[in-house]
C-alpha cells in the first residue's frame, strides 16, 4: 500500500491532466444522461421567474437581465442566459438586457438574437418582448440612476432606436416597474447590484453566478437576493426545470453534467489518495506536523 | 529538446494544422468556420501549457491580451466616448434636461473638464509629469468611494448583521423546501440548522476578536470558529474546482461539437 502511495506521490502531474481530459471527453460519447435535480437556490429564482406575466397582461412587468459575462465565463453563464431568455419567451413575457462588460457585449447580443429567433414563430419580437440596451458604465451610477428613472441613462437601445417607441418600456421607469432584476456574473457584480439597487431602491433581485462566486454570494439569500443559479450545475438544474414544465430540450449545461460528475469523482479520489499519502508519510517521519 | 525533436514537432503541428483546416473550414461559410478553426487552435495551444511552457503558448497568450485590450478600447470609444462626449460636444446631441445654469451650451462646453481630466491620466506614462495624473485619480477614487461606501456598508454589513440576528429561522425556512418537503426537514430546521447558524457565526467572529486572549471558553469558541471558517473555505474550494472544470468542459464541448462536429447532441 505504502509503496503504491509513494509511486502515486511521484507521479508526473501531467498524468493527472491526462486523466481529467479523458474523463471529461468520454461521457460525451457514452451519454449516461444523469438526471439533475434542482436545489433550493435554483427553485427560488425559478419561482420568481414563474411570476412573469405576458406582455399583453395589464399587470405586465419586464425582467431586467444584466448579462455580465465575457469569453472567460461564458461556459458557465452562457447556458444560464439562454435558459432565462427561453423561460421569458415561453411565458410570452418581456426582458430588457444590458451588460456592464465591454468584452461581453457581442456575446450577449448573439444569445438574445439566437433565442429570439427560436421563438419568432410564437410572435416574440424586438421592442415587444425584448430590448438590448448594450454596454453601460459605470455600473454603480447606472444602477442608481435606474432607481430614479431608467431614461436618465438610456434613451436609445444599443442600435440607437428610441426606447420610448418600444412597447416593452411603456410603463417602465424605475425598479418598481420591473418584475425581477437578474444578474449573470462571474465577478462581484451581484454585490454591486445589491448595494445600489436592492439596499437603496428595494429592487427585486436574483442572480446567476459562476461556481467560484457562489460561496461568496450565498449570504445574500434569501432576503437580499431571491435565488441563485450557481455554476454549470445550477444552469443544468434550470434547463431540467424548463424541460419538465415546458418540454424544452436540454442544452449545453446538461450535456456537460456527466463530464462534470465524473471529473469531480476523479478529483475527490485524488484528494483522498493525496491525504492518505500525506498522513502515512507523516507517520513515517515520526508524526511531525 | 534537441533540434531534431523540435523539427519533428514542427512538422507534426503544421500537418495537423493543414489537416484540420482542410476538414473543418468551409469556404461557403468561411468567416464562421475559419473563426472556429482559429479559436480551436488557440484553445489547444493555451492548453499545451499543461504539458510544458512553450513559445506557441506564449504567442497565444499575447494574442489574447492584445486582442482583449484592442476590443476593450474600441468598445469604450464607440459606446462611451462617442455618444457621451463627442456627439454631445461636437454634434450637439443633447437631451432637453441636459443643461447647466439654465443653458445647454454651458453643459456642452463643461464636458471639456472631464475630458481634460481623463487626458491627464495619460501623463502616468511620463515620469517627470506623472504627478498630473494624481488629480483625476484622486477625484475618481473620491467619487467612487463616496458612491460605494454607504451602499456597501448597508448591503454587506448592516443588512447582513440584521439578517444574522433576525432571520436565521426565515433563512432556514426558505431553504427547507416547499409543500413537498421531507418530514425530517423540520427537525433539521429547529434542532440542527438554526443552532449551527447561530453558534457558527458567533464562533467565527470570536476567532477575529483579539481583545481577550484565546484561552478557556474564548479559546475553545475560536477553535470552533476556525473549523467553521475551514468549512467555508472548503465550500469555496469545491466551487472553484467545479468552476474550472466547467470552463474546461465548455472548451471540450466547443472542440468536439462546434469545431470537429463529432458529437451528436
Amino acid at each position: 500500500m505504502r509503496a503504491l502511495l509513494n509511486r502515486l506521490a511521484a507521479l508526473d502531474r501531467r498524468f493527472v491532466f491526462l486523466g481529467v481530459l479523458v474523463l471529461a471527453v468520454a461521457p460525451f460519447f457514452l451519454k449516461a444522461g444523469i438526471r439533475v435535480e434542482s436545489t433550493r437556490y435554483t427553485d427560488l429564482i425559478w419561482e420568481q421567474m414563474e411570476g412573469l406575466k405576458s406582455v399583453d397582461d395589464p399587470g405586465f412587468k419586464p425582467l431586467l437581465l444584466s448579462a455580465d459575462y465575457d469569453p472567460g465565463t461564458v461556459a458557465e453563464l452562457g447556458p444560464m442566459a439562454k435558459a432565462v431568455l427561453r423561460h421569458v419567451f415561453e411565458k410570452d413575457s418581456g426582458v430588457i438586457v444590458l451588460t456592464f462588460l465591454p468584452t461581453g457585449g457581442a456575446l450577449v447580443q448573439d444569445v438574445i438574437l439566437e433565442i429570439a429567433k427560436e421563438y419568432e414563430h410564437k410572435g416574440v419580437r424586438e421592442g415587444r418582448n425584448y430590448a438590448y440596451l448594450g454596454f453601460a458604465t459605470p455600473p454603480g451610477v447606472i444602477m442608481q440612476s435606474i432607481g430614479r428613472e431608467i431614461r436618465d441613462n438610456f434613451q436609445v437601445d444599443y442600435a440607437g432606436k428610441p426606447i420610448d417607441k418600444m412597447p416593452i418600456f411603456k410603463n417602465v421607469h424605475t425598479y418598481k416597474d420591473i418584475h425581477l432584476v437578474v444578474d449573470l456574473a462571474g465577478s462581484n457584480m451581484p454585490g454591486t447590484w445589491i448595494g445600489n439597487a436592492v439596499a437603496r431602491y428595494d429592487a427585486n433581485f436574483a442572480m446567476g453566478v459562476t461556481a467560484v462566486m457562489a460561496a461568496d454570494n450565498t449570504p445574500y439569500i434569501p432576503k437580499q437576493a431571491k435565488g441563485m443559479i450557481s455554476g454549470l450545475r445550477g444552469a443544468a438544474e434550470y434547463e431540467q426545470l424548463l424541460q419538465d414544465k415546458y418540454g424544452i430540450e436540454l442544452e449545453d449545461a446538461s450535456w456537460g453534467m456527466d463530464s462534470l460528475s465524473v471529473t469531480h469523482l476523479f478529483i475527490l479520489l485524488l484528494i483522498v489518495v493525496g491525504n492518505l499519502g500525506y498522513f502515512l508519510g507523516r507517520e513515517k517521519r515520526g508524526g511531525a506536523r | 529538446m534537441s533540434n531534431q525533436a523540435k523539427a519533428v514537432v514542427g512538422v507534426v503541428v503544421v500537418a495537423l494544422l493543414g489537416l484540420t483546416f482542410a476538414f473543418t473550414v468551409d469556404f461557403d461559410d468561411f468567416t464562421v468556420t475559419f473563426g472556429r478553426f482559429v479559436a480551436a487552435w488557440l484553445t489547444i495551444v493555451i492548453l499545451s501549457f499543461l504539458y510544458q511552457d512553450n513559445p506557441f503558448y506564449k504567442a497565444a497568450e499575447h494574442v489574447m491580451v492584445g486582442l482583449a485590450m484592442g476590443y476593450f478600447t474600441v468598445y469604450y470609444v464607440d459606446q462611451v466616448l462617442r455618444p457621451r462626449f463627442w456627439d454631445k460636444l461636437v454634434g450637439g446631441k443633447l437631451r432637453l434636461d441636459e443643461e447647466l445654469f439654465g443653458s445647454q451650451d454651458v453643459f456642452r462646453y463643461a464636458l471639456i473638464i472631464p475630458a481634460v481630466l481623463g487626458f491627464l491620466m495619460l501623463f502616468r506614462l511620463f515620469p517627470k509629469l506623472s504627478w498630473l495624473s494624481r488629480w483625476p485619480m484622486a477625484l475618481m477614487i473620491g467619487i467612487s468611494s463616496g458612491l460605494a461606501i454607504p451602499v456597501s456598508i448597508e448591503a454587506n454589513i448592516t443588512e447582513q448583521v440584521l439578517e444574522g440576528v433576525r432571520t436565521p429561522i426565515e433563512y432556514m425556512t426558505a431553504l427547507r423546501g416547499g409543500a413537498d418537503r421531507p418530514w425530517w426537514s423540520d427537525v433539521t430546521l429547529w434542532q440542527v440548522g438554526v443552532p449551527v447558524l447561530i453558534v457558527g457565526t458567533i464562533c467565527a467572529l470570536m476567532y477575529f476578536f483579539f481583545s481577550v486572549p484565546h484561552k478557556g471558553v474564548v479559546g475553545r469558541a475560536a477553535r470552533v470558529g476556525v473549523w467553521v471558517l475551514m468549512l467555508g473555505f472548503g465550500a469555496s474550494f469545491g466551487y472553484t474546482v467545479m468552476a474550472r472544470l466547467s470552463l474546461f468542459i465548455g472548451r471540450v464541448l466547443f472542440l468536439l461539437r462546434d469545431w470537429l462536429d463529432v458529437l451528436q447532441t
